[in-house]
């Protein structure tokens, strides 16, 4: 027994990784949604059964809802380069190369190929020539990952060094208002009042009450969330909707991390799926990270949104939780449905969306 | 017997990754292979005959038993006036692929261009006998032009003879 073990072992580790996340379970999976990896499953089911042309159509689906999760982008270049569909072989190789780019080794050729059969020669001469190099001088894709995740791994530590050093010499006060250093990222809403200035004046706030603090600890802060507080982050939500603030549930326990529900009715689908039109949120006061409460923090109905106003709401993953769903990065994930937000998001999506 | 189960599972595992690094050798040219034809139709396309020639001459060179590539090269060179080395290239995939009539009586009609009679002959010959009759037009001619410079020859030796 113990020697058919060993046997089965060695053979096991000779025998390919089957990826798990290929299943069509009801799991989250890497695309962090039931609905996406349903789709992204059905669409991998029809690939391995040979129906390409179905199968485009369920990674197009998927592609719809999260036009950022490289896996659907190399699920349907394969499907399009089986059907000579190089108009989306081009689009498929773009999208890869933007989402992970090191990938670069494994796509340049059809890229390639599929610019020749566009009658791009140029380009395609181009792309063929440095696939070429790739080879010459071994470059795969695991090596650049490598790579990457290396480069990684140092920022991370110079942030982390960072953070350290700042907390050393200054140490942090309780706050829940994290700033913005940078003009793209929006203001997370944990006021009395929502957010109904324009989201990028941060100055005038910080030099007010709670949100006053040591500004060393704030920009270490600010490097970490810089990139989950931003609209080009919040764009990967699973659902993205214009809706009216209703009116909450009222209760005597809300408080600072234990929030109510307030209602909004849905006015427009910017992305994603179909949802009731009656939307419960769960309404955050802050971001995730912050968990503690300003002083003297009470809860009060003037923390709520007017009845009536316009907001964009951003929703991570589009399955209900306790009844309600929850915005993307809390509070951030309500923003005021203002000229200027409404023109960002609409921008980005156009951009995402012509990839 | 613990040691022979153990002997047995290292050598299926290293057989195994031998194979994995064999198929990544492969691939590898593989990938060559097709980025250079992509090439090759680039520059066909876009009529730049010397780099088009390049890519035929490295395409050959990492897969050299092709005789439909060796044979696609040899009709660019000929129709871009090469017809020397396409000669060549004709005889090197008649080489590479005996039994092909075409290229046997495709090599007759250039050497019957170029009045290399008897080649023609033994081109066209090899082209009867790989693919029957139907070459037998061409081969009767090859060998009318044949004997029609032998008699050519021969009556100049003789007036070459008769003035000494």
């Amino acid at each position: 027994m113990k020697h058919l073990y060993i046997y089965l072992l060695f053979t096991l580790m000779c025998c390919p990784i089957v990826r798990a996340d290929q299943s069509t379970s009801d799991a989250v999976g890497d695309t962090g949604s039931i609905t996406l990896t349903r789709i992204y499953g059905k669409a991998q089911e029809l690939d391995r059964l040979g129906q390409h042309q179905a199968a485009t159509i369920q990674y197009k689906k998927a592609i719809g809802i999260n036009p950022n999760f490289v896996d659907f982008y190399i699920g349907l270049c394969k499907c399009a380069i089986e059907q000579k569909s190089w108009s989306d072989v081009s689009m498929c190789a773009q999208n890869i190369f933007r989402l992970d780019p090191a990938l670069k080794p494994d796509y340049t050729i059809d890229y390639g190929e599929a610019l020749y059969h566009l009658g791009k020669y140029d380009e395609a001469e181009s792309n063929l020539k440095t696939a070429l190099t790739y080879i010459d001088k071994n470059i795969t894709s695991e090596k650049l990952h490598k790579e990457i995740q290396a480069k990684t791994d140092k920022e991370q530590m110079a942030i982390t060094k960072k953070i350290q050093e700042s907390q050393m010499t200054n140490p942090p006060i309780a706050t829940t208002q994290p700033q913005a250093p940078f003009n793209q990222i929006a203001q997370p809403v944990t006021t009395s009042q929502p957010n109904t200035e324009n989201t990028n004046s941060t100055n005038a706030e910080a030099s007010n009450g709670f949100h006053t603090k040591k500004r060393s600890s704030e920009d270490a802060q600010s490097i970490v969330n810089k990139y989950r507080l931003s609209f080009e982050s919040a764009l990967k939500s699973e659902c993205i909707l214009l809706a009216q603030y209703e009116g909450y549930v009222k209760n005597d326990d809300i408080r600072f991390n234990h929030p109510p529900q307030a209602n909004y009715h849905i006015k427009k689908f910017l992305k994603g799926p179909p949802l009731n039109p009656s939307l419960p949120v769960r309404y955050d006061f802050h971001i995730p990270k912050e968990t503690d409460a300003p002083p003297n923090w009470k809860f009060s109905a003037d923390k709520m949104p007017k009845p009536g106003s316009l907001w964009i709401i951003f929703i991570e993953n589009a399955v209900p939780k306790h009844g309600m769903y929850e915005t993307y990065e809390g509070s951030y994930g309500r923003q005021e449905a203002n000229d200027d937000n409404l023109n960002k998001i609409y921008d980005l999506i156009d951009k995402s969306s012509g990839q | 017997m613990k040691l022979k189960l153990l002997t047995l599972a290292y050598l299926i595992s290293s057989f195994t990754m031998q194979n994995i690094y064999a198929s990544e050798s492969e691939s590898d040219l593989n990938k060559r292979i097709r980025i250079h034809d992509i090439l090759l139709k680039i520059y066909l396309a876009k009529h730049q005959i010397k780099l088009a020639i390049q890519e035929y001459q490295i395409l050959l060179k990492l897969s050299p038993d092709n005789p439909a590539l060796e044979y696609a090269f040899a009709n660019y060179l000929y129709k871009n006036n090469n017809i020397k080395e396409s000669i060549i290239h004709y005889r090197k995939a008649c080489e590479s692929a005996p039994d092909n009539a075409d290229y046997q009586a495709r090599l007759g009609s250039i050497l019957l261009y170029v009045q290399d009679y008897d080649g023609a002959v033994s081109a066209y010959t090899n082209a009867c006998r790989i693919g029957g009759a139907r070459f037998q037009p061409q081969l009767n001619s090859a060998m009318q032009y044949q004997a029609q410079k032998r008699a050519a020859a021969t009556a100049e030796a003789n007036a070459k003879k008769a003035k000494e």
